[in-house]
């Protein structure tokens, strides 16, 4: 069977910033209607408009983006609930394939569609569920990775770099549909046409590390889905 | 044959028309019904006793009863010939089941009571509509 589960465990929750409040738009209620769903995930602007303090549950989530969801029942989170006086323990999230998988690090969007996230008991009683609407990207946006999210969601979008030999600028990448920045953290792979006028140091929680290494011009690319960014760099002393 | 044989093939007869005539005259399934249907927003799907159409990767609740000819609910099941395609879940609320749609193609779902198939539905595993 295509599927995988995920205990919401105590643990896990504890780790969490604490959810937004009760009756915010950053609850999606279930198709059921026994509790809601919160978006969550750590990457800047992918995520943070929608997690934590979130001011709203993501319209569309980005084909090929990781995120977790969480299931809030009246105020309960947890392998235990109860709903109408009845007990139901051993709570998991399920992603339903095709077009949502799961796995150790949460659930993954697959490909543009509708994809559903179901909750269950142990016992396999569905206890609600919701609908979550998948994009392609057409585009990716690359900002600074210290970028204030609380700004807005359209941070400045870098499209030519002008650093100063030794500089170690950090940016970050967020799918991009219908000119919107999409939901969903993406996985993205940094590479640089002339490594010696700048290089990818590293790339770590979706961010990248460049520095500055001589003077001269080249290309840095974000590669994401099949998507590409190139950015033109000049690095003068 | 003896008198005293006769006598107890007479009452064993008489006591298996009465067992037998009970059994006959008892409630017995009279109908299903399937109500409360809820999809996925507007994304299509339906079941009714007539059908189950589901679009692929997505869940359909409703609220299933069989009653019996004294108007009387019966011990219901539901089942899936063929979970890889449709699989069906007990939902919270007594008689509340959700159909889930793995994989496009087509099956049938039969609804028991008492332990015994009752009714037989085509169950359909479609493409999801195009997204908007």
């Amino acid at each position: 069977m295509m599927i995988a589960t995920v205990t919401l465990s105590i643990g896990a929750l504890a780790g969490c910033s604490g959810n937004p409040t009760a009756g915010s738009e950053a609850y999606k209620e279930g198709e059921l209607g026994n509790g809601d769903f919160l978006f969550a995930c750590d990457d800047g602007l992918a995520c943070l408009p929608y997690s934590g303090d979130a001011k709203r549950f993501p319209d569309a989530i980005a084909s090929g983006a990781t995120f977790d969801v969480r299931f809030v029942a009246k105020n309960q989170q947890g392998p235990v609930i109860v709903i109408k006086e009845k007990r139901y323990e051993g709570i998991k999230t399920v992603a339903i394939g095709p077009y949502v998988s799961q796995g150790p690090d949460g659930f993954a969007a697959v490909k543009p569609g509708y994809g559903t996230v179901m909750v269950r008991d142990s016992g396999g009683t569905v206890i609600d569920y919701v609908t979550l609407k998948i994009v392609k990207p057409d585009a990716l946006i690359v900002y600074d990775a210290n970028y204030d999210v609380a700004k807005g969601n359209v941070p400045p979008r870098i499209q030519a770099l002008n650093l100063k030999v030794d500089q170690t600028p950090s940016y970050r990448v967020v799918a991009e549909y219908n000119l919107k920045a999409v939901a969903g953290s993406i996985p993205v792979e940094w590479t640089s046409d002339a490594s010696d006028v700048v290089v990818v140091e590293s790339y770590s929680d979706r961010v990248v590390n460049l520095r500055a290494k001589g003077v001269g011009k080249t290309k840095i690319k974000a590669d994401a889905g099949g998507l590409v960014k190139e950015i033109d760099v000049e690095v003068t002393q | 044959m003896s008198r005293s044989m006769k006598n107890v093939l007479g009452t064993a007869v008489v006591l298996a028309s009465l067992v037998f005539g009970v059994a006959a005259c008892g409630p017995e399934y009279d109908r299903t019904e399937i109500s409360a249907v809820k999809g996925q927003g507007t994304l299509g799907g339906t079941v009714n006793t007539q059908r189950l159409d589901l679009p692929h990767g997505l869940a359909i609740t409703a609220h299933i009863a069989v009653w019996n000819d004294d108007n009387e609910q019966m011990p219901l099941g539901v089942r899936s010939k063929d979970p890889s395609i449709v699989e069906v879940n007990r939902a919270v609320n007594d008689r509340n089941y959700t159909f889930i749609g793995w994989q496009q193609g087509r099956t049938e779902i039969e609804f028991l009571a008492d332990g015994n198939v009752v009714l037989t539905i085509p169950a359909t595993v479609t493409a999801q509509p195009e997204l908007p």
